[in-house]
């Protein structure tokens, strides 16, 4: 015999209540005949059935949340808020925001700032260089914090660097020299002149410098004709020493010249000339010179002109438009020159986008300006009185009112006509019809747009065609595969060819047929849609026919008399429906998702704000401004993930031996 | 069996037939996209018109007139009726001349001008196929190893954790994933290539040419993986709870015995059709990847020539995916077969 136990449940180890006595066994209807009575209780639907089962499914109900979340911000968005997102709408100044939201302020984290790096800053001032509140420049009381600098290595010429050295590249192939030569000067037989020549040792001797050998020396007009430097006098001959060039008095060494002896004169134009020696094949060497330095006996500030400390500053004079032209090196033959590691300083800093663009700033008005104003009841000011008077009778009187104060006024008077300038405080917020600083919190696109409206707008179109198709796709697909299962036969067979041969169309080419056609609007997407889309529904329908038309309630209702119709919709349809609508659930981010193909296709709505589109024109901007694709891609997961979690559990709901199946 | 084969070949030859002639004349009906500007060109592109038949010389009422800038001489030119043109196309591609197949699907207008269309797609199709080969090499043993390990840890933790990475990266479109991935590894960290390096820069350095393929293949990639795990666990699942399992085990097999030698075989039977659907499935969705990542691929041809208006080249860009996708369905019905005896595709009863 075995041990009596008590009754164990699967999961607790609690003992099951035993039964105590017979009444739990009573016959409930002994005394009563029930078979005339209705039941008391509501008989159970099948939905009623599936919501109860749908429920108990915590993740699809998670989902629904999210996608009732979603949807209603599709709807209400678009309606609630107040900034223009309209297709023609422009704003140039609010161009690429980042997001900010409320409650974020100062956290560095969607407050609408963002980091700028490298930053070229004026070292005169310490701040950034282009100080004006355009897109390019960067207005220092908008900075956050402080400016983090850093020097770096630049090899181009900037106002804003320094140091350096001049590399001077012959590399062409008509000279067997390159080099640079100074503008002209007047030299006197009788003074002393010095000549010092730093070169960058190391990077001459570097791997990469191709071993330059160079040569200097003066050109000078000693025929005294004044058109030509025909005298070529060596100071220094082609060397590969890099050590510094250096000569105490060079006028001695053209002393010394075959050239000046035959022609002596006392005073004679003439011109430095720093060569390399040119290989003309390749690898051109790179000769590198810190600065050059001569000096008068007579006049310390003679050579100025042609002295250099850097090669930044020597590429700078080139730059220079006016009348300076003789402060710079020319190149001789073939050669090009460039700046090479120029110092510079960068800062990396926050900078507040939203108080750039809609910030405050001090402007010059003229009088029809304010008038205007004035006029539209904006404010009041009083220009009968005096210059230092009138700024004080400035009143704002409505807060749409651009100008926030007035601190002073000119008037220029002449020949009787007098001339208001005004100086006063425009608030640009206001000037671009915001009465407050706006938060967007998607941030804007290219054209200004609040992108969270744009998104969100987009997404209704998108979520009204998904919907749509589902509708039209459901109709066809239901009457269509009910035609086919129920009848069967060669009605079947010939229908079933129909749809094989259209279903073998893939959607692209369907899709791009329509549109290359009649255009890419609402209509024809939804045309599109549908042309193929039905093909699913109306297979599913025909296998929920065959799989009810044999069964007996239906050959009973047959036996009665029941036509067609009502074997079709009160009996077999009914009974079906449940994966029909599931697959229809699941039809509307198939919508989304080939919408956004097509919109990445290039082939998206046009005129209309749809979700792809949104989508295509964030990834345009993936590098520099990611917020927008973030933004976007983060909705479209969780709007695909929730619809599928969504459909999951219908599924599972509506079909319980399905259940697990793809979990 | 093979009278079912030679059935499902046929129709689909004959779909293929169908689908083409009606995207040909729907194509034809659009508006003619010559190349403009350059006499040269559009000389070319008409001469070439009248040599397929689909155009006339008409110099006394012409549709189009295009003038030499140089000799002032203009040239005209009408079509044919549609219906005309296409009987002319028929010809041209299965028309049989001198022993051979005609063959001949026109030359590209505007993607690149004067090269036959055949050409441009058999330098584009490799790069597409390459890059879906490589996907789908990594994606098979990763959802394998997955659904199994998913499968073998049921309703634990390891299993609920892959599960809910499952429904996510399923739900997820690849050119979403391919967003973050470029934000996260190219444009933040800079590990990988924005973009597909063109043949000097990959000449240039190999290394690049391959890091390149990264994200483009882990962006196609999720996807699978989630699905082929999805559905190795599912079946395994099924299978793990079978009575000949039990049997096995009864019999004094170990798990691990029972896994490799019973349960994973039988579970294989509706995963091996599934990976060439798959195949094909990514090579459709590899047309964005391709456009956003800028892979020279079939699927950027696609989108050029849709932009562009070639119609040649969407032709013959549409018919490809028309049949790779029909005969990519014959495969999967086929290979159930195959795989498993005792489904016979098509049978009567």
């Amino acid at each position: 015999m075995r041990d009596k136990k008590p009754l164990v449940n699967d999961k607790s180890s609690d003992p099951l209540q035993t039964f105590s006595s017979e009444d739990d066994f009573k016959f409930v209807h002994l005394s009563s005949a029930i078979h005339e009575q209705r039941f008391q209780s509501k008989p159970t639907t099948f939905f009623k059935d599936a919501l109860h089962r749908f429920v108990k499914n915590k993740s699809s109900v998670v989902a629904a949340v999210f996608l009732g979340i979603i949807i209603t911000m599709a709807v209400l968005v678009p309606i609630l808020d107040q900034y223009d997102a309209s297709e023609d709408y422009i704003l140039s100044s609010a161009a690429f925001l980042p997001p900010k939201w409320y409650g974020c302020e100062k956290t560095g984290f969607m407050d609408g700032t963002q980091m700028k790096y490298n930053v070229v800053i004026d070292p005169a001032t310490n701040e950034p260089a282009a100080t004006d509140t355009d897109n390019n420049g960067y207005d220092p009381q908008y900075i956050v914090g402080s400016i983090n600098f850093h020097t770096e290595s630049i090899n181009v010429s900037s106002s804003y660097a320094s140091g350096g050295d001049v590399r001077l590249v012959p590399n062409g192939t008509d000279f067997d020299f390159g080099g640079i030569y100074s503008s002209s000067f007047d030299l006197h037989s009788s003074y002393q002149y010095s000549l010092a020549i730093d070169l960058d040792k190391n990077m001459c001797a570097s791997a990469n410098a191709a071993s330059p050998s160079y040569a200097v020396y003066i050109l000078a007009d000693l025929d005294g004709n004044s058109s030509d430097y025909e005298a070529v006098i060596p100071l220094l001959d082609y060397t590969s020493d890099y050590s510094n060039f250096s000569l105490s008095d060079f006028m001695a060494v053209i002393k010394e010249s075959a050239a000046y002896k035959a022609n002596p004169l006392a005073v004679f134009s003439a011109e430095i000339n720093i060569r390399v020696k040119n290989p003309m094949e390749n690898p051109y060497p790179n000769f590198y010179v810190k600065n050059v330095k001569a000096t008068c006996s007579s006049n310390p500030t003679f050579f100025d002109k042609i002295n250099f400390s850097s090669g930044n500053e020597l590429l700078l004079r080139d730059d220079s438009t006016s009348s300076t032209y003789p402060y710079r090196w020319r190149i001789n033959g073939d050669c090009y020159k460039f700046v090479y590691a120029a110092q510079q300083i960068q800062g990396d800093f926050r900078y507040d986008l939203y108080e750039s663009a809609f910030g405050n700033v001090t402007r010059e008005f003229s009088k029809t300006d304010l008038q205007k104003y004035i006029d539209q009841g904006l404010c009041t000011y009083d220009f009968t009185k005096s210059d230092s008077e009138a700024p004080a009778t400035f009143t704002v009187l409505s807060e749409h009112c651009p100008i926030v104060s007035i601190t002073s006024q000119n008037t220029v008077s002449y020949g009787g006509v007098s001339a208001v300038t005004l100086t006063g405080v425009l608030s640009k917020l206001r000037y671009y019809g915001f009465t407050t600083m706006p938060h967007f919190l998607f941030g804007t696109d290219k054209q200004g747009r609040d992108y969270f409206k744009y998104l969100f707008t987009g997404l209704r179109t998108s979520l009204l065609l998904g919907v749509f198709a589902a509708a039209i796709n459901i109709a066809i697909g239901l009457i269509w595969g009910s035609i086919s299962g129920y009848f069967g036969g060669w009605t079947d067979i010939v229908m079933e060819r129909f749809t094989e041969i259209l279903g073998g169309v893939p959607w692209i080419v369907v899709m791009t047929l329509v549109i290359l056609h009649l255009g890419s609007t609402f209509w024809t997407f939804l045309l599109a849609l549908s042309l193929t889309g039905w093909i699913g529904v109306a297979s599913e329908t025909r296998s929920q026919f065959y799989r009810y038309k044999g069964r007996e309630y239906v050959l009973a209702s047959r036996t009665l008399g029941a036509n067609d119709w009502r074997l079709i919709f009160k009996h077999i349809l009914p009974n079906g429906v449940g994966p029909i609508i599931t697959g229809a659930v699941l039809m509307i981010p198939s919508v989304i998702f080939d919408e956004a193909t097509i919109s990445y296709l290039g082939l998206g709505l046009q005129g209309l704000q749809s979700f792809g589109v949104a989508l295509t024109n964030a990834e345009t901007y993936i590098a520099d401004y990611p917020y927008m694709i973030i933004s976007g891609s983060v909705i479209m997961s969780i709007l695909m993930i929730s619809f599928n979690l969504f459909g999951n559990g219908l599924r599972d709901a509506a079909n319980p031996s399905l259940k697990g199946v793809s979990e | 069996m093979w009278k079912y084969v030679l059935q499902r070949i046929v129709l689909i030859f004959v779909t293929t037939f169908i689908i083409l002639s009606l995207t040909l004349i729907l194509l034809k009906l659009l508006p003619t996209e010559a190349p403009f500007g350059k006499f040269e060109a559009m000389y070319a592109f008409y001469e070439n018109q009248v040599k397929l038949g689909y155009y006339y010389i008409n110099n006394t009422n012409p549709q189009v007139t295009i003038s030499n800038p140089d000799t002032k001489e203009i040239f005209g030119y009408s079509a044919y009726p549609v219906m005309a043109q296409y009987w002319r196309w028929l010809v041209n591609v299965f028309g049989w001349t001198n022993g051979r197949l005609n063959w001949d699907w026109g030359t590209s207008s505007k993607v690149m001008p004067g090269f036959t269309v055949i050409y441009i797609i058999s330098i584009r199709l490799p790069v597409s196929i390459k890059l879906n080969f490589i996907s789908l090499l990594f994606s098979i043993p990763l959802g394998f190893i997955f659904g199994i390990w998913a499968a073998l840890k049921k309703n634990k933790a390891t299993d609920n954790i892959i599960s809910t990475l499952v429904m996510i990266f399923v739900s997820i479109p690849s050119f979403v994933f391919i967003s973050f991935l470029l934000i996260i590894f190219s444009y933040n960290l800079k590990w990988l290539p924005s973009s597909w390096p063109d043949s000097a820069q990959a000449a240039a350095s190999p290394s690049m040419a391959i890091l390149a393929y990264v994200i483009p293949v882990s962006a196609l990639c999720f996807g699978t993986v989630a699905s082929f795990t999805r559905y190795m666990r599912a079946e395994l699942c099924e299978v793990m709870s079978s009575e000949f399992l039990l049997l096995a085990r009864t019999k004094g097999l170990t798990k691990t015995q029972t896994v490799l030698r019973h349960a994973l075989r039988n579970s294989m039977v509706p995963i091996v059709p599934m990976i060439i659907g798959e195949f094909v499935g990514i090579l459709g969705g590899s047309m964005i990847l391709e456009q956003i990542y800028g892979i020279p691929g079939i699927g950027s041809l696609f989108v050029s020539a849709l932009s562009y208006r070639d119609y040649n080249v969407i032709m013959v860009d549409m018919a490809l995916y028309t049949v790779i996708g029909l005969f990519a369905t014959l495969l999967v019905d086929l290979s159930y077969g195959i795989i498993d005896p005792r489904i016979r595709m098509g049978a009567v009863k």
